[in-house]
């Protein structure tokens, strides 16, 4: 029987890629911080 | 550390009665006199309990002495309580089923808190039994003493010291009907270690002594009639799901109601896999993270329905200015969460399965299509400015990764995240198509909670297909559960996003602390060989044109 048992998958990923957008906290879901070519990161 | 023998004097003390009076988990109708420890046993088997996580130590040693009799319950060695915590979370969110937990007194039962306090905030069913001292020692500041009913009362739907061994079947039975009726949460038994050797007669055809009300399950006709009027009156209206869709396994009446209704669905974190996002009228997740298109749409809403969710502050932000044109239907079994965060016009108290039956019922098929094309079109509006940004190509890109393990499940396995921007990328670009098949700790936010959760999830559902999404920070904060998984033998994919930072705190310290990177960087063991001193197998990919590869790649080794 063959299986294949728990893998891990070291992905080294850009240091300082950020989720977007983002919503400072407190403040109103439509006022977003969005991704643009300054602050490029990944979403 | 959870060894004592500092309790030598322990009334009634009983003897292991023989094999041919045990039930070796096959329940038969006649009185037998027992042990507390061969009772709690008998009642787990009773309850249906086959997997328990836990970790022994001095005063639940008697339960464990008795466990090696009953060989229907299996029980998984976790190396930290908290793994046995979050497995069994873990595995009652994956089946529905009500997950166990076991530790002893004082650091054992302390150490299972995170894990009680991330069930109690995302409503999951869980029994923990934990040991306490014998209870001549209680209050005396014993070995191993802590008042683990005062520390865990928060965060615990109930909790129990049993103050007799007559009342142990009860107290049990009690508390697995209390963690999965209602709303769920994590239920915890304390068992003195002297009520665990003290005999009674125990009569497994005896039922339950006492139940506490049953929730409300059925929603009331005129609120139904309520929500309906709204829903034929609204132009902008949308739905929003929740947790409570998937515990109530809402699937297909959340799709009936939304198809009948014509209306967009947004999913919440912890609503994502409720809906499949294939769907025509699936149109994201709300909040702090969710895509500009979605939270524009509930800035112009004029009706919100929500549906087995509690309005919690990342989906909310600025709660006074949440939704503020709308008015809101709000479906939930739980009645204190009603008008909690945000004031309903027609507040629902049900199970959402019934709620969302009555609504498809009671609605006219409604014809929004304008709505969801101005939806639609910000959407596609967003993706293009978003695509047209110039970004790095070489290293692998976390969105990419996220497709690469969609593209290699086709959406059929179970995603097990941690906490941080691996967990945002990964609700946003794995698309949900499988109900419940995406499991995080959201209300909680609990770091070091996926390993552990999906060796629960890979226990409860072996034939499907798991992979754990984690951060280099979460991960190694329960990093040691790898033994445990090896022991099982069980086959997990683990996709570290490794960017050497806790990247949300990072995150906010570049965007709200002026660059601040204070205590962020974080460093790691070369994972690779961290797996192999493990005797797992491990990879590191460092280039973008290696992440399918590597998603696609099989480690098939020949076992006994």
């Amino acid at each position: 029987m063959e299986e294949e048992g728990t893998v891990i998958i070291d992905f080294v990923i850009e240091s300082e890629a950020n989720v977007y957008p983002m919503v400072a906290p407190g403040s109103a879901i439509t006022n977003m911080i969005e991704e643009t070519e300054e602050n490029a990161g990944h979403d | 550390m959870q060894i004592t023998a500092t309790i030598t004097q322990q009334p009634e003390i009983a003897r292991t009665p023989p094999a041919s009076q045990l039930t070796t988990g096959v329940l038969d109708s006649e009185a037998r006199e027992l042990s507390g420890s061969h009772i709690l046993c008998e009642a787990l088997v009773r309850e249906g309990v086959e997997l328990l996580y836990g970790y022994p130590g001095g005063a639940i040693m008697p339960f464990y002495d008795a466990l090696t009799s009953y060989p229907a319950l299996h029980h998984v060695l976790v190396r930290h309580e908290q793994g046995a915590a979050h497995a069994a979370d873990g595995y009652a969110r994956a089946t529905g089923k009500v997950g166990v937990c076991v530790a002893t007194s004082g650091p054992g039962a302390t150490n299972l808190v995170t894990g009680l306090a991330t069930a109690f905030m995302d409503s999951t069913p869980i029994v923990a039994i934990t040991g306490q001292v014998a209870r001549p020692f209680i209050g005396r500041d014993a070995f191993q003493e802590t008042d683990v009913l005062g520390v865990t009362q928060p965060i615990t739907k109930h909790n129990f010291l049993v103050p007799r061994v007559e009342d142990l079947a009860d107290i049990v039975h009690e508390a697995f009907q209390l963690a999965r009726s209602g709303r769920p949460g994590p239920v915890l038994i304390d068992v003195p270690k002297d009520v665990q050797f003290s005999k009674t007669f125990y009569h497994p055809s005896t039922p339950p002594g006492y139940v506490r009300a049953k929730p409300v399950q059925e929603p009331s006709p005129s609120a139904i009639a309520g929500a309906a009027q709204l829903i034929a009156a609204a132009q902008r209206p949308l739905i929003m799901s929740g947790h409570g869709v998937i515990l109530s396994k809402a699937f297909d009446e959340l799709l009936a109601f939304a198809e009948k209704a014509n209306i967009p669905v947004i999913t919440t974190l912890l609503g994502l896999s409720a809906f499949p996002e294939t769907h025509p009228l699936a149109i994201g997740m709300p909040g702090m993270h969710g895509p500009a298109h979605v939270n524009r749409a509930i800035g112009i809403a004029d009706l919100v329905i929500g549906v087995g969710l509690r309005f919690d502050d990342r989906v909310t932000g600025k709660v006074s200015e949440f939704a503020p044109r709308a008015r809101i239907i709000h479906i939930d079994i739980d009645p204190s969460e009603m008008h909690k965060v945000k004031p309903a016009a027609v507040p629902i108290v049900a199970d959402a399965k019934a709620a969302l039956n009555a609504l498809v019922e009671a609605i006219e098929p409604g014809d929004h299509r304008a709505w969801i094309n101005e939806i639609r079109d910000w959407e596609a509006q967003d993706n293009a400015r978003i695509a047209a940004i110039p970004r790095d190509t070489t290293s692998p890109d976390p969105i990419s990764i996220i497709e690469a393990i969609h593209a290699e499940t086709q959406g059929e396995a179970i995603i097990v995240t941690d906490v941080g921007q691996h967990q945002m990328w990964t609700a946003r670009h794995y698309t949900w198509t499988r109900p419940n098949s995406h499991i995080t700790s959201g209300g909680l936010g609990t770091m070091g909670f996926a390993l552990p959760a999906a060796m629960g999830v890979k226990m409860g559902m072996p034939g499907t297909p798991v992979w754990v999404v984690a951060g280099d920070g979460g991960i190694q904060m329960n990093i040691q559960e790898l033994a445990t998984l090896k022991q099982e033998g069980l086959s997990i994919k683990v996709a570290i996003m490794n960017n050497g930072y806790l990247g949300m705190v990072r995150q906010w310290q570049q965007f709200f602390h002026s660059r601040n990177y204070s205590e962020t960087p974080i460093s790691g063991p070369d994972y690779v060989q961290l797996a192999a001193a493990y005797g797992l197998k491990g990879i590191r990919v460092t280039k973008r044109e290696e992440v399918a590869e590597a998603v696609h790649r099989r480690w098939k080794r020949r076992v006994l």
